[in-house]
Order: C-alpha cells, then structure tokens, then sequence
C-alpha cells in the first residue's frame, strides 16, 4: 500500500504541469508537418504526372515516406514538450494510449500500423497495379490508413491497409517500369500450332507499345473448349497496358482468321 | 575568323557499342534544366497542340547549297573506313553494316553508291512486304560491291511485315560477296528484338559523333565554301563572332558544343539547326561592319522546343513510326499505328514543322529530332543507340 501511495506522484509528475507546455509551438509544429505533408502530397503527383517516365515511380514512392519521416519528426518533436521523457514514464504512457486506442479504434489502429509495415514490406508503392481481393487498379495513393486505386475503368477505390494482415496481394509490377499482359484466345482445333505460335509472336513484335527489353511468350496450352493460348508480353509503359491488351487482341484476331483458324467461345462449346 | 579555323579532319566510322554522344556543357545545361523545369510547371492541359512550336520560321541562307558539299565530309569518312575493305578479295567479313543517324534525308549511302558505281538493291514496295508468304525470289550474287542503303525499306511493322526481311537477312547471313547495309538507328534497334539482326550480321559501325571542334571545323568550312569572304557569324544576342578564339585557341563561346550536344553528334541534325539558326539583317543598317565584315550573319540562340510528353500518344506514335520507317504514306501510316482515329494528328504534325513531307510520304525532320528525341524518350518510348 506504501508502494502504491508513493506511486501516484510520479505517475502524476510523468505529464508537465499546464503552464510548462508551449502549446503555441506544439501547434505550430502540428500545421507545419501538416501543410509539409500537404505540399508534398499535391506536388510530387503533380509533378511525377508531368515529368519524364524514369521518374515517375520514384516521385510517388517518395510521398509516403516523406510523410512517415515528417510524422515521426513531428511527434518526436512534441513528445518531451508535454512529457517528462524517463524510461518508467515511456512504458506506462505507452501502456494505457495502447489499451485506450486498442479499443476505442481497433479497426483503425491496425490500419495505421499495417500502413507502417507497408513502408518496409512494399507489398505495394504508388504507381504500382496491385489486385487486392477482385480489385485490381494503379495504386494512385498510398496513405497511413488506406491506399486508393484507380482501375481501369477509372473507378477510384480506397483499400484499408488493413487488408494487408489477410489478404493476398498481387503485385503485378512489384515497383518496375512494365508489367506483363496477356492476351487469351481459344481456337478450335485443328490448326498448325507452330505457324500460329510465330504469327502471334509477330503480332507482338509489331505493336507500337511494346517494350523491346522484356521477351513475349506464346503460351499454348490443351483446355476443355479448344486450345488456349496466351500472348505474354510487356508494353513500355504500364498505364498502356489497355491499349496494348487491345491492340494484342484485335490483330490477334486477325492472325488467327488469316491462318484459317477458328476462334471457339464457352457457350458455343458447351452446346 | 572563320579562316583560322582549320579544315575538318576525316574520321573512320566507329562501332555503334562505342558512340558517346557529346556532352551539354555545364551553364547550358543549366540552361536547359531550368528552362524545361519552367516548362513542367508553366504547362497548361488546355495548350493548343504545340501552339508555340512552330519550328518553320527560318530562313534558308544556304538554300542554294549543292548536296555533295554538305555530304563531302561524310562520305570521305565512308571512304576511308570501306575503301580498303572493297577491294579486298578475301575479307574477314563479307558484310559491313552501318548504322545510321535517323532524318538522314540525302541518302547518304545510296549517294556513296553511286559515286562509286557499286550495285544498289532496290527494296521492294511497301505493299509487296504484306504479302504473307513473299516469293519474291532473292539473288543477291554477283560481282562487286552490292549495297542495301536502307534497310528500313524491307520491313513494315505489321503482323506480316516481317516476313521478307528474315528472307533477306537468311539470304545475306550466307553470302560471300561484299555487302554495306546500311539501316537508321531507330529501325535497328527494332530490327534487334524483332528479327534478331544484331545475331545475324556482324557489329555495325556508324560515324563518330561530331563533337565541338568537328562540327566547328565542319561548320566553317562549309561556310567558307557558301559565304562571301569577309563574312562574321555574330550573336544576335551580344554581336560576338563565334568563330572567334581565345589565346590558347579554344573557342571563346560554347556555342558548337551546345550545338554538338543538342544534335547528339548527328552531322546532318546538326547542320539544320546551324542553318535554322542564321538570319540576314532584314535592314543594313543593322549589319555591323565595324570588324571589316563584308558580311554578318546573325546566329539567334538555339530554341528549345518540347513536345508533350505523356499528353499526347497518338502524336509521339507517328514520330516513332516515322523514325523507324524512316518515311511513311497516310496509308501506310495506318497500317502501322495500332489505333486508327489518328487521321488528323499527322497534317498537324506537318504544320508545325515536325515532320515534312516528300512524294506523299511523311519523315521526321532533322531540325525537330532533338525535340521528338526528347519527347519519346519523356514518355518512356524504347530509344534507339545512337
């Protein structure tokens, strides 16, 4: 009981007394990370969208760490203004914001904490095309407590960070330049598979979006409707990658009728 | 001072691995940042196609100049890399590719040919290359030096467009006669992942890139050819000669190295800004002949011109088919781009002085190729090696 009555003080003497603490600075801290972050989080897109390709991804990824970097500075900043900063007063402060948080905003908490693990992990960086659960778009943002994606029907769609404890996350570009496309026929056999093979790798070579440094595949594979192939190929640039599918699949489709072939579908197979 | 320069010096042509474009120097790099930075931050989404970019607003002082003066130089360095290689009866290789600078408009190897009376193989019409299965029959024996001056005439970047030109290469990766082939630096580096012409045919060689002190040779003593004697090329800007050396006999301005580097070395490129860049005093009173100048000329300071970079696809499309064909026709323009609501981005094109257009056919224009060079390779377009 002694212990505890001896306790109380200390705990009471862990926060500053009222008149030590600058709010007038502390505040002035918390609006110039914000309009810092602000700034950051405007310009860099801005500018990423505008300036040359190389750059693009790297001027991205640079705004979540920037605003990872500004937010611990802030708070590292503001932390011995308010708080006597002892080892005994870290572990209780950090002990009772732990359990308040812990319930009051579980959900969120763990946002921002996976949002944290996301900077080191990368399982996704803005520019990035991520699909996540049956979303599959450009990763335009990445914020502690979501990212948003635009798909490619221009759809925007935030994605808590939460997801990445539960989810499989699949990264189609993992932070390069290109990413693979792949164009899907089935055709009814029978046809000479090696002439088609060469003529869909030719209609590959000669697509205007296509990116030299990357191979293109010509899958082939037995299904139950007909023989599948898949065109696997990378355009130069990954926001092409609808035109590029397009242009793939249009003459594509081309090659196959030249070459005699006959594309099947599911329901003409089925009956 | 265009008198002291000396006279330029031939160069052999060099392997394409081992071209180092000339360098920016430093305050016209810069220069140069600060004025594409500008640019970025300046640029409205709402700008007319480029509006400002008219590039047809020079005066042709030299419009009366002969092709084989501008060619001169080049084609002795041709001489001197294939001379001795052409009479060899047993050569280490049969075949001597060259890879060329792109906007070549003088045919510069068809020129070299025909000054030396060797065989020309004519490529065949881009239609006969959209024949499926080619029979056009290939013999490609004889006597003498046979050359292939364009390589970028026997393909089309179409899904059927490929087939002659792997006949070709077939036939030519057999032959023991000596062969130049020459093809543009675009079209190469698409023949590489296409075809596989980098496996197929021995290391090409192109020219040295014309630094400073080559282009300012280069550049004077086709000036000294073309010009009255007494003539001074000045500065618009502050009226210095820019032929005019210090002590130590090194250049007083940086203007040909800016040049040299805006060109990338290309001779041709090169020489058409050079010219885009001289104007005549319209009065003569604004001549100054203070110097005993018989003559001045007045050299405006090299515009930047910009394209968009990732605004507009459908133009930079054109370009980059334009670069790898070399020349194409509307129609033919068409079979090669993969999106065809493109009719009307060409005659704008066209306007602004990008591309010209010659005998129905559209080609890159060299005096634009440092700003479509720069717009591509903005919108991360595959470049070519030079």
């Amino acid at each position: 009981m002694a212990q505890q009555a001896s306790s109380s003080p200390e705990a009471a003497s862990m926060i500053r007394s009222i008149g030590d603490i600058d709010f007038v600075t502390i505040a002035l801290i918390i609006l110039g990370t914000w309009l810092a972050i602000t700034l950051v989080k405007r310009t860099l897109p801005w500018v990423a969208e505008r300036g040359p390709n190389r750059l693009r991804l790297w001027l991205l990824g640079a705004v979540p760490i920037f605003r990872l970097a500004a937010t611990a500075l802030a708070v590292i900043w503001i932390i011995p203004m308010v708080v006597k900063v002892t080892v005994e007063n870290f572990l209780v402060i950090a002990g009772a914001v732990g359990v308040a948080f812990g319930f009051a905003f579980k959900d969120y908490i763990s946002s921002l904490i996976a949002g944290i693990v996301a900077q080191f992990e990368t399982p996704w960086r803005a520019g990035d095309w991520v699909k996540i659960g049956s979303d599959y778009g450009e990763v335009r943002s990445v914020g502690m407590r979501a990212i948003t994606l635009r798909t490619l029907h221009d759809d925007i769609i935030t994605v808590p960070n939460l997801k990445l404890w539960d989810n499989n996350i699949a990264n189609s570009n993992d932070g390069e330049r290109t990413l693979m496309c792949v164009a899907d026929f089935y055709i009814a056999p029978p046809f000479d598979a090696q002439r088609m093979r060469a003529a869909l790798r030719d209609v590959a070579l000669t697509s205007a979006w296509l990116c030299y440094d990357k191979p293109i595949i010509v899958f082939v594979e037995q299904a139950k409707v007909g023989t599948h192939i898949e065109l696997r190929c990378y355009p130069f640039e990954m926001r092409d990658q609808g035109h590029f599918i397009s242009d793939l699949t249009v003459r594509g489709k081309e090659a196959i009728q030249a070459l005699g072939a006959t594309e099947v579908s599911a329901p003409a197979a089925a009956g | 001072m265009i008198n002291t320069t000396p006279p330029p010096e031939t160069h052999p042509l060099v392997p394409l691995e081992d071209v180092d474009v000339p360098a920016w120097p430093e305050r016209a790099a810069l220069k140069m940042a600060a004025l594409r930075i500008r640019t970025l931050l300046t640029r409205s989404d709402q700008r007319p196609f480029i509006a400002e970019d008219r590039l047809d607003d020079s005066v042709d002082v030299f419009s009366d100049m002969a092709t084989p003066a501008f060619c001169a130089p080049l084609l002795a360095e041709l001489d001197e890399t294939l001379a001795s290689w052409a009479t060899n009866p047993a050569p280490k290789q049969w075949i001597k590719p060259l890879v060329l600078p792109p906007c070549d408009e003088q045919d510069l190897l068809s020129h070299w040919a025909q000054r030396h009376h060797h065989e020309v193989l004519a490529p065949p019409t881009r239609d006969a290359l959209l024949i499926e299965t080619p029979e056009l029959a290939l013999d490609l024996s004889g006597d003498g030096v046979l050359v292939i001056p364009r390589l970028e005439a026997w393909f089309l970047r179409h899904r059927c467009g490929l087939g002659l030109i792997r006949k070709l290469l077939t036939t030519l990766a057999g032959l023991k006669r000596h062969c130049v082939i020459g093809c543009n630096s675009w079209a190469w580096a698409f023949l590489c992942k296409a075809v596989d012409v980098h496996l197929i045919l021995p290391e090409p060689l192109t020219f040295e890139p014309f630094d400073e002190p080559r282009l300012r040779r280069w550049l004077a003593d086709i000036a000294r050819q073309q010009t009255e004697e007494g003539t001074r090329f000045r500065l618009s800007r502050n009226g210095k000669n820019i032929f005019a050396l210090n002590r130590k006999g090194q250049p007083r301005l940086e203007y040909f190295e800016t040049l040299a580097a805006r060109s990338r070395g290309i001779a041709w490129v090169a020489w058409h800004l050079w010219q885009r860049s001289l104007k005549k005093a319209s009065d003569d009173a604004d001549n100054d002949l203070s110097e005993n100048d018989q003559q001045t000329l007045w050299v405006v300071a090299l515009e930047e011109f910009s394209l968009p970079g990732s605004d507009d696809t459908q133009a930079l499309l054109i370009l980059q088919a334009l670069l790898i064909h070399g020349s194409l026709s509307a129609g033919e323009l068409e079979r090669v781009l993969p999106d065809p609501g493109f009719q009307g981005m060409h005659h704008a094109l066209h306007r602004a002085g990008f591309i010209g257009e010659r005998d129905g056919c559209y080609y890159c224009r060299a005096s634009a190729y440092p700003a479509i060079r720069d717009g591509l390779a903005t919108a991360g377009f595959p470049l070519d090696g030079y």
